[in-house]
């Protein structure tokens, strides 16, 4: 009772002391009007290493004005993809990594969270699902875990653990995968070679390697090579595998400083694995550093049917103070379409040269009405940049106002 | 063995100087009394003489002079002045009482006379806190607890007794704000000897001063300092306490000061501290297997226990004809922190530790009319020695509930438990060195000059790391100030002004190459303070200030703080603008006093989450503004009545985002993790001779209440889902009973009453409701 009316006392006094620190910190923005039953959603880097999820009614919002983080989006951590029908922020942080989807209200809620220790590789699969294989930096163990985790019910569906040394009885050089495709029953993962021996996980030149593994049991089939170009993708951006609308898996190789590679005579371009095979297409092979584009591709994202669109880096251009560039912001990449099937090249015209994914790739492309959507930097700013499929022309959106990447860009329904 | 070894030499220390201090002195001893009771703080000076004391609380003086025919001189505000003829004759043992009557001619100075010590410190021109301790000697508190009830202080704390904290002042924290004891620099204490460590019997009162600190602290401190004042009027005492309490804490301490008749004196403060920590928080736990989170449980830290000691020794001479004071200190102090989690709760730790140890030796002499009248000399100088480890070796993986398995995944820095393993140990050797020389030209002017010193080496050592990237790093810091003040208008009006000098030099090895940097900055400023009448002072302070980075800011601590070398020295602005107000009627009193601060700094060092870990690094340009304001109310000493709060906002000014030419979107923006709105309330009720005479019942409740923060940059994102530090109010209770007029007391005390969930860091719960007992031995 006395602490009660002790409280209040002691509130009223603070009161009268403060009246001067009533402000509008707390004023609600308006809901944007014309709401429809689906939405828009972004992760939005800034540069102090935070990020926010942001939702928009119209994808005009991408494309006019700016695109700011101020007194709106959900503050999360994590690589973001759009997966079936939800936004899934995969933090290895201690606080999750966290699924969020849109309510009845059409309002971005999470709707669960798990815990990842370790997610050094992620792609979808064929029944819409995700893989995350989860690995050891140093080397101090070869084993890595695959796992399966399923956006509809936010679980792990399976998981098994793979020994990932090149010969088992040397621990120390290792495969080390890029990312992760599932084409039917089988899992491929491209892997690159590294040696851990002396601590300075040192990035070894290599074939074309992708591991074939069983799906969704997991089980390891085998390790394919190609030695017509080099490792496929590189570090972290998930972006050196794709599956076209035919089921047919296409990898890209860089052999380029710019991916984190010591090149070879090889020459980078484009493999094939046709749908149901476990082997590489001996017949196929899409030369881009000697084509037209006189290029070495770095990553690669799917715009539907056989197409995809690229970042390249000129031959060149490419070169040893370029190491590691496509993690980086340095202007030095170019965009092309290609038709894998056909293999044509369309060059996007309109589009500055731009910098890399740092850590982002997948999710990063947006497809929708015959027009692709990204965000690229472009010197001191960053933009959205909207590119017609058909003809390869790119116009300038929306500018990022605190920050320089949209790492994940997807449509929800509710 | 150590603590025998260290014991004799104190013995044999404190017996050779007994031995030298036998000289021809004559001692004068004698009570001054008003109305037939002692009066306490009485000054009483041989005439024409350097030789001066003041009365204890049983109004006894003691001074020490060579034989001779002297004139008394005893003086007290509101008191008139009294004179006596005393002959001082070798052998002899001269006694002289004295009455003194009040001074009834000037009724106004009768407010005057009810001024404390930690009144007229408050109405110095500095804007100044007092803190007094006395009426805080029965709580199990440490100095922390009890600053964190000042306004304009917050002091953030990561866990229980010895975590690690953050102290902030106005919005300066960290080392932007300094501390000393008896004002000599703490920055070389090593982690045992912090305001978390410290009992609150230690020290007298503690004066915190908001942005501009006098150049007699010698220190580049940016945003105030605070400087704790151990008790040196009692002549011989002892107080010795323990208290004991929930989570298994104990804290025991001692402090005791001898006196002798000839101006020998030692003092010896000794501390120890212990505690489980082993408190529940509500935590949600992973499924190993599902790899799902399990729904809130409470668990229980049990990697967080703490242990400290501290054992301080000062001996020397005072009011000696060579010195109004000669002390020479030592000081041992250890301790040992196990860690309990990382960044959040999130983390848990089950092996990783930091302990350290600390030699400090110490000389402080202070001298008033040295060769002249009017000019005085005070040096302290220390000497430490630190060794801290930082170990984190495992490669267990612990949950809540204290099981483990051994670690599957080792990304690039999580093979330990809080990062790359290490095995840090680090040898520190600090220097340090504060003179201040003053002149009195008259009554109204005096000029000081103040040079301080410091000097820092650090000899690190990692076993798993096969380059120690910093070596041997070095940093010299040399700051002089320069000071006139004025002090005139019958005492109602007092000026300073003043110019300083900071001079920083650095080395240090980084990736195999020597790095050497100096720099040279100016700093100056003015306060000035103005009694409009007895009631109402007002006061003004403007400060250009520089803070050199300190040690762990520019070379981190091997384990939670990583090292950023190229750190510059921040600069600040800072203005305060003070009011106070004071009346007293019918045995009430009444006090209001607020102020309001400004500051704009510049390069303003700043902690960043960085991974698991933090870096301090340069944040350009920031402005603080903020109001605080304080009321007291007592009836007699029966009741005594204080609310605070404190409203600040730290605004980034960067127009442009660090190193490019491109506009900083967070320009004008309330920094992120900066705490904004607090208050404090207490109230203490005190009875006396309930049962036996010189008895004392006292009750004391306290309340503090802190408005919700964000820990990244608040305008961004939509608040609801944002990382904040909650909005808390806690309250605090305590009943104390003291007997033999405060010779034993007992104390019974219970923080965090209603057990609410407390926070000062993102998803680090503080302990809950917290019990402790203590008694208290205090002979004089």
């Amino acid at each position: 009772m006395f602490v009660n009316k002790f409280q209040k006392c002691f509130a009223l006094a603070l009161l009268s002391l403060t009246t001067f620190s009533c402000s509008s910190d707390d004023a609600k923005t308006p809901e944007e009007p014309g709401t429809t039953n689906s939405k828009y959603v972004t992760s939005y880097w800034l540069d102090d290493y935070t990020q926010y999820i942001l939702d928009f009614n119209s994808i005009d919002k991408l494309m006019t004005g700016e695109i700011s983080a101020k007194g709106v989006g959900i503050e999360q951590g994590g690589s973001c993809f759009p997966v079936q029908n939800t936004f899934f922020a995969l933090s290895t942080d201690d606080e999750g990594a966290v699924s969020f989807h849109l309510n009845n209200a059409g309002k971005l809620v999470s709707g669960g969270k798990l815990a990842f220790e370790s997610s050094y590789a992620v792609g979808y699969t064929d029944d819409k699902k995700m893989i995350n294989i989860g690995a050891t930096w140093d080397g101090s163990s070869s084993d890595y875990e695959l796992m399966i985790y399923n956006p509809a019910t936010v679980s792990i569906d399976g998981r098994k653990f793979n020994d990932f040394s090149v010969d088992p009885a040397n621990k120390k050089i290792l495969y080390w995968p890029t990312g992760a495709a599932v084409s039917g029953d089988k899992l491929f993962v491209p892997v690159y070679i590294k040696d851990v021996t002396d601590g300075s996980n040192k990035v070894l030149s290599s074939d074309a390697i992708v591991r074939v593994y069983k799906y969704p049991s997991l089980e390891y089939v085998t390790t394919i090579k190609d030695a017509r170009t080099a490792a496929i993708g590189m570090y972290y951006t998930n972006t050196g595998i794709v599956q076209t609308e035919s089921g047919d898996i296409y990898t890209f190789s860089s052999n380029a400083h710019a991916g984190g590679y010591p090149p070879t005579a090889v020459t980078s371009g484009v493999l094939r694995i046709k749908k149901g095979d476990a082997k590489f297409d001996p017949g196929y092979f899409f030369d881009l550093e000697t084509s037209t584009l006189k290029g070495k591709v770095l990553a690669a994202y799917p715009l539907g049917g056989e197409k995809v669109f690229i970042s390249y880096i000129p031959n060149s251009v490419d070169s040893k103070d370029n190491f590691y560039s496509f993690l980086g912001t340095k202007t030095i990449f170019k965009s092309a379409i290609l038709d894998l099937a056909a293999k044509t090249i369309l060059p996007v015209a309109g589009l500055p040269d731009h910098g890399g994914d740092e850590f982002f790739g997948l999710g990063s492309l947006f497809v929708e009405n015959g027009k692709a959507y990204k965000s690229f930097v472009t010197g001191t700013e960053a933009r959205v940049y909207q590119i017609d499929i058909a003809t390869g022309t790119a116009k300038s959106g929306a500018l990022l106002k605190e920050g320089l990447y949209l790492p994940a860009i997807g449509k929800l329904t509710f | 063995m150590q603590t025998s070894r260290f014991l004799l030499l104190i013995t044999i220390l404190f017996t050779s100087l007994q031995g030298y201090s036998q000289k021809n002195k004559v001692s004068l001893t004698g009570v001054v009394t008003n109305l037939g009771k002692p009066a306490e703080g009485v000054s009483v000076v041989l005439k024409g003489t350097a030789y001066a004391t003041l009365t204890n609380n049983k109004g006894e003086y003691r001074i020490n002079a060579e034989a001779g025919d002297y004139v008394l001189l005893v003086t007290h505000v509101g008191y008139k002045k009294t004179e006596a003829a005393v002959s001082l004759k070798q052998g002899a043992k001269p006694t002289q009482n004295i009455a003194i009557d009040e001074d009834m001619a000037n009724l106004n100075e009768v407010a005057v006379t009810g001024k404390s010590k930690v009144q007229r410190v408050r109405e110095q021109a500095y804007n100044i806190t007092a803190v007094d301790l006395k009426k805080t000697y029965n709580t199990s508190a440490d100095l922390n607890q009890v600053l964190n009830k000042t306004t304009g202080v917050r002091i953030r704390e990561y866990g229980g007794l010895g975590s690690a904290f953050n102290f902030s002042l106005n919005g300066f924290s960290g080392n932007q704000v300094k501390f000393f004891l008896d004002g000599v620099p703490m920055d070389s204490y090593g982690s045992a000897l912090t305001l978390n460590n410290i009992p609150v019997n230690m020290a007298e009162r503690i004066d915190v001063y908001k942005g501009v600190v006098p150049i007699e602290l010698g220190a580049d401190a940016l945003g105030g300092a605070v400087n704790i004042i151990t008790n040196k009027n009692v002549n011989r005492y002892i107080d010795a306490s323990y208290s004991y309490g929930s989570f298994n804490t104990h804290r025991a301490a001692l402090n005791t000061r001898f006196s002798g008749r000839d101006g020998f004196i030692a003092n010896i403060n000794a501390f120890a501290n212990y505690s489980d920590n082993d408190y529940k928080v509500d935590v949600s736990v992973v499924d190993k297997n599902t790899s799902k989170y399990l729904p809130e449980q409470k668990y229980k830290h049990f990697h967080d226990a703490y242990k400290s000691g501290t054992i301080m020794a000062e001996a020397g001479f005072k009011n000696r004809s060579f010195a109004d004071y000669l002390l020479v200190g030592f000081a041992v102090a250890g301790n040992k922190k196990e860690i309990q989690q990382g960044r959040t709760m999130q983390k848990v730790v089950g092996q990783a530790f930091t302990d350290s140890d600390s030699f400090i030796t110490s000389l402080k002499y202070k001298k008033d009319n040295l060769f002249t009248k009017g000019l005085s000399v005070n040096i302290n100088s220390t000497y430490a020695l630190v060794n801290s480890r930082s170990i984190d070796t495992s490669s267990r993986v612990y949950d809540w509930t204290g099981n483990y398995v051994y670690r599957q995944f080792a990304g690039a820095n999580d093979k330990g438990e809080l990062g790359n393993k290490t095995m840090y140990v680090y040898d520190e050797e600090n220097a340090q060195v504060n003179t201040n020389l003053k002149y009195q030209l008259g009554e109204q002017h005096s000029v000081a000059v103040n040079y301080s010193y410091l000097g820092y080496k650090r000899k690190e050592t990692n076993e798993y790391l096969k380059v120690v990237e910093l070596g041997e790093p070095t940093i010299n810091k040399n700051i002089l100030g320069l000071s006139y003040n004025f002090s005139g208008l019958e005492n109602r009006l007092a000026i300073s002004g003043f110019g300083k000098m900071f001079d920083l030099s650095t080395e240090m090895i980084s990736n195999n190459v020597t790095q050497s940097s100096s720099s040279t900055n100016y700093g100056y400023g003015a306060t000035a303070a103005y009694h409009i009448s007895d009631k109402f002072q007002v006061k003004g302070s403007y400060e250009h200030a520089y803070r050199l980075p300190a040690a762990i800011e520019m070379l981190g601590d091997g384990l939670t703080v990583n090292s950023n070398i190229g750190l510059k020295p921040e600069s600040s602005d800072n203005a305060n603008l003070g009011l106070a107000f004071h009346t007293q009627k019918n045995n009430n009193q009444f006090a209001a006093e607020t102020s309001l601060i400004y500051r704009e700094a510049k390069d303003f060092i700043r902690e960043r989450q960085d991974g698991d870990k933090t870096v301090f690094e340069n944040l350009q340009n920031v402005q603080i503004t903020g109001i605080d304001g304080v009321l007291r109310y007592g009836y007699k000493d029966l009741v005594n009545f204080e609310v605070n709060g404190t409203y600040q906002k730290s605004l980034n000014k960067n127009k442009y985002k660090i190193g490019t030419n491109s506009p900083d979107a967070l320009y004008d923006a309330q920094l992120p993790n900066v705490p904004i709105f607090y208050g404090n309330a207490d109230l203490t009720f005190n009875f006396k001779n309930i049962k036996y005479k010189g008895d004392r019942l006292s009750l004391n409740i306290s309340a503090n209440y802190i408005d919700a923060f964000y820990l990244t940059w608040p305008i961004l994102g939509s608040l609801e889902t944002k990382k904040a530090i909650p909005e808390q109010f806690t309250e605090n209770a305590m009943v104390s009973y003291s007997f033999l007029n405060g010779k034993y007391n007992l104390a019974f005390e219970c923080r965090n009453i209603t057990d609410v969930k407390v926070y000062d860091y993102f998803k680090v719960q503080k302990p809950g409701r917290a019990f402790s007992v203590k008694f208290r031995y205090f002979l004089q």
